[in-house]
Order: structure tokens, then C-alpha cells, then sequence
């Protein structure tokens, strides 16, 4: 099976080409539903292709000539979609390990600068759980999340700050310590973990990077102005250690 | 020609035929095989409905798919029967041939062309 892009095209992302920008809504919608099934970025940017060709031979537009955007994604990826990327989950899972560890690592920094216990009452521990099952749940979520921001995202995002509320004031009610660990040993401890899994996190997202990338078959319709740097994607990686260091200095500071 | 958004049930069952059919002349790309489809009397075949199938017979095998530059276009996927995809057509205008000749024989109502008379349920008593 031969589905290797031209080869005079060279690669480049589906979005700088004009007839992604000219239907931008249904190839967004397109897209979002085969990046949702993890079918590899440059088998969406072959099916885009098709669509491209076809809409330009027949002079239709995709709505016209292929129907709604996302069942015919669905259809597509029952069809013919060929293995796939299994990253999501993956990233997600140590995104997950390291915004607990985070939270956890940091909220001990102020009890280890003041020589104290570092513990937990059981409203935080269910605080800290309910957190992590929804970070947990974002591959699930963020279909719903995209395509209902109002509906699902402006609930959730009320959601997540009153549950950080409810763990800070039930802190201040002298509420019996269902787990208590040492604060020192958690502090350090936990900023080695999220470094170790930063570089897991980097290796998967270095590994996944061509296939994350939705690029297109077809020849260019002008050079392109510049591929995106490849460094970017990396970013999230490395966010939470430096957001683990600054969060801890500035409790070590104010404690 | 006639607009058909969803194939008939007839013709959902023998489309991957009918393609495979038109392949077997030489490589050709998705709107050529719709514009093929119609010119014999299938009506419009829409991209929803024909690229899902090449896609399906790429994924088993049955074409390869090739982009070339198109003519003033963006550029066109040429889908190429290969060796499984012709000995799968041959299966198929075979299995076809039997169906269709069962069917006919089937339907076929009589030298004077009439329905035949629903058949009567006699009442039997005990």
C-alpha cells in the first residue's frame, strides 16, 4: 500500500493551505474527530487532501460534497484508518502524575520551611482525588470540551477553582490528618519525579512529533512561511518543573 | 444526473465492484471513478460515500494510492488495482454472474408477463 505523500509537495501543515482556511470550520471539525479516534497526523492530512482534490474538481464545497464534517470522519476512520497513535492516553497519564506531584510537592514546601508536619484531612485527600480523576478524564473530555465550551467548559472551569477553595478552607478547619508524610522528603522528593517524567514526557512527544503533525499530500500553494518550530511542542513537558520551582521558592519565601 | 446522497441497498452491495471495475482500466482518482459512475446510470455518487470505500480498498490491499500533480488542480490520488484487487474482481464479476442470473430467473414472471396470483391459504378444519 503506497500512501506516501508526493514526493515533489515536500512536507507541510494543513493549515497554511487556502482551501483549509476558506472551509475552516469543517476541516477544524474534521480534524478534531479523526485527532480524537488517534489517527496519525499525516493520515489526516492525506483524507484533508482527498477532500481538497475532490471539492476542486467537482466545485463543490466539503458540506456539499462529503456531508457533515464529523460523520464523515467517523465513517473515514471505520473504514480505512490504519494503525494509531497511542500517545494520548500516554501523555496524559504522565501530564496526570505530574500535576499531582505537583501540587502535592509544592503545598509541602511551607510546612517543610516552618519545620512541620506535612498533612492531609480527608475533604483535601477527596479534593486532590476528584483532580486527579478529571485530569484523567481530559482525553474523554476534550471532544466535548471543543465542541461545547460553553456547556461542558465554563462548568468544569467553575468546578476545578471551588474544589481548590473547598481544600484550602477545609485546611484552616482544624479537620483530623488522615495522612500525614514528612514535608522535606515530599518536596524533594516529588520535584525528582516530575523531572524524571518531564524527560519520559519528552522522549514520547519527541518520538510522536511527525506523527502529530497534520501535513498535507498536496503541493504547496506558496512556500511556506516557516515551519512551526518543533521545540514548541516540547514546551508542556518542561512547564510543570519550572512551574514546580517557581510555586516552591515563592512558598518557601512566604511561609 | 440524479443526486444520490446514500447509495440504494442494491447498489451499496455491488459499488466496490463497480469500482474495482472501472480501476481495472488503468489507474485513475476519485472524482474521474464518480464521474465514471455516472455516465453508466448510477447517478451522483457522492465524495462521503466513494472515498470511504477507497479508502477501505486501499487498507485491504486491493489498490494502491499514488498523489500526482493534477492538471491547474491541487493534485490528484491515483488508486491503481493491484494483483490481490484484480483476482478479488474476477471473484466478484463471478459470484455476481451467478446472483444476478439466480435473481432473474427468479423474478422472471412468464411468457405472457404476468404477476403471478398470490397463493391462497385454504381453511382447514380439525
Amino acid at each position: 500500500m503506497n500512501t506516501t505523500p508526493h514526493t515533489q509537495a515536500g512536507s507541510h501543515e494543513v493549515w497554511q493551505r487556502p482551501f483549509v482556511q476558506a472551509h475552516q470550520k469543517w476541516c477544524n471539525d474534521f480534524v478534531l474527530e479523526l485527532r480524537m479516534r488517534d489517527v496519525p497526523g499525516p493520515v489526516i492530512g492525506e483524507r484533508l487532501g482527498e477532500v481538497e482534490a475532490h471539492c476542486a474538481e467537482i466545485g463543490e464545497t466539503p458540506a456539499e460534497a462529503f456531508g457533515d464534517p464529523t460523520d464523515y470522519a467517523r465513517q473515514l476512520d471505520a473504514e480505512g484508518s490504519p494503525a494509531r497513535v497511542s500517545g494520548t492516553w500516554k501523555i496524559t497519564v504522565l501530564s496526570a502524575a505530574q500535576v499531582l506531584a505537583l501540587l502535592v510537592g509544592t503545598a509541602a514546601v511551607t510546612p517543610w520551611a516552618r519545620g512541620e508536619q506535612f498533612s492531609y484531612n480527608v475533604v483535601q485527600l477527596a479534593c486532590l482525588t476528584f483532580f486527579v480523576l478529571v485530569l484523567l478524564s481530559l482525553p474523554k473530555l476534550l471532544a466535548p470540551l471543543l465542541r461545547h465550551p460553553w456547556a461542558v467548559g465554563v462548568p468544569l472551569g467553575l468546578l476545578m477553582p471551588l474544589v481548590a477553595v473547598g481544600a484550602a478552607v477545609s485546611g484552616e478547619l482544624n479537620l483530623p490528618a488522615v495522612l500525614t508524610l514528612p514535608a522535606a522528603v515530599i518536596s524533594i522528593g516529588l520535584f525528582v519525579v516530575v523531572l524524571v517524567l518531564a524527560l519520559v514526557e519528552h522522549r514520547e512527544l519527541t518520538r510522536d512529533v511527525d506523527d502529530n503533525l497534520v501535513t498535507s499530500p498536496l503541493a504547496p500553494a506558496s512556500e511556506a512561511r516557516g515551519k512551526r518550530a518543533r521545540w514548541i511542542v516540547l514546551v508542556p513537558s518542561y512547564a510543570i518543573p519550572v512551574a514546580y520551582l517557581v510555586l516552591a521558592t515563592f512558598s518557601w519565601i512566604l511561609a | 444526473m440524479n443526486a444520490i446522497t446514500q447509495p440504494s441497498e442494491w447498489l451499496r452491495g455491488v459499488l466496490g465492484l463497480c469500482v474495482l471495475r472501472i480501476m481495472a482500466a488503468g489507474p485513475t482518482y476519485g472524482y474521474a471513478i464518480a464521474a465514471e459512475l455516472a455516465a453508466v446510470g448510477f447517478g451522483e455518487i457522492k465524495g462521503g460515500t466513494l472515498y470511504p470505500l477507497l479508502a477501505r480498498l486501499e487498507k485491504n490491499g486491493l489498490v494502491t494510492a499514488e498523489w500526482r500533480a493534477g492538471d491547474g488542480g491541487p493534485g490528484r490520488k491515483y488508486f491503481t488495482l493491484t494483483e490481490t484487487g484484480r483476482t478479488e474482481l474476477a471473484q466478484g464479476l463471478a459470484q455476481w454472474q451467478t446472483f444476478s442470473t439466480r435473481v432473474a430467473n427468479h423474478l422472471r414472471t412468464g411468457d405472457d408477463l404476468a404477476l403471478p396470483h398470490p397463493r391462497s391459504f385454504e381453511k382447514r378444519t380439525p
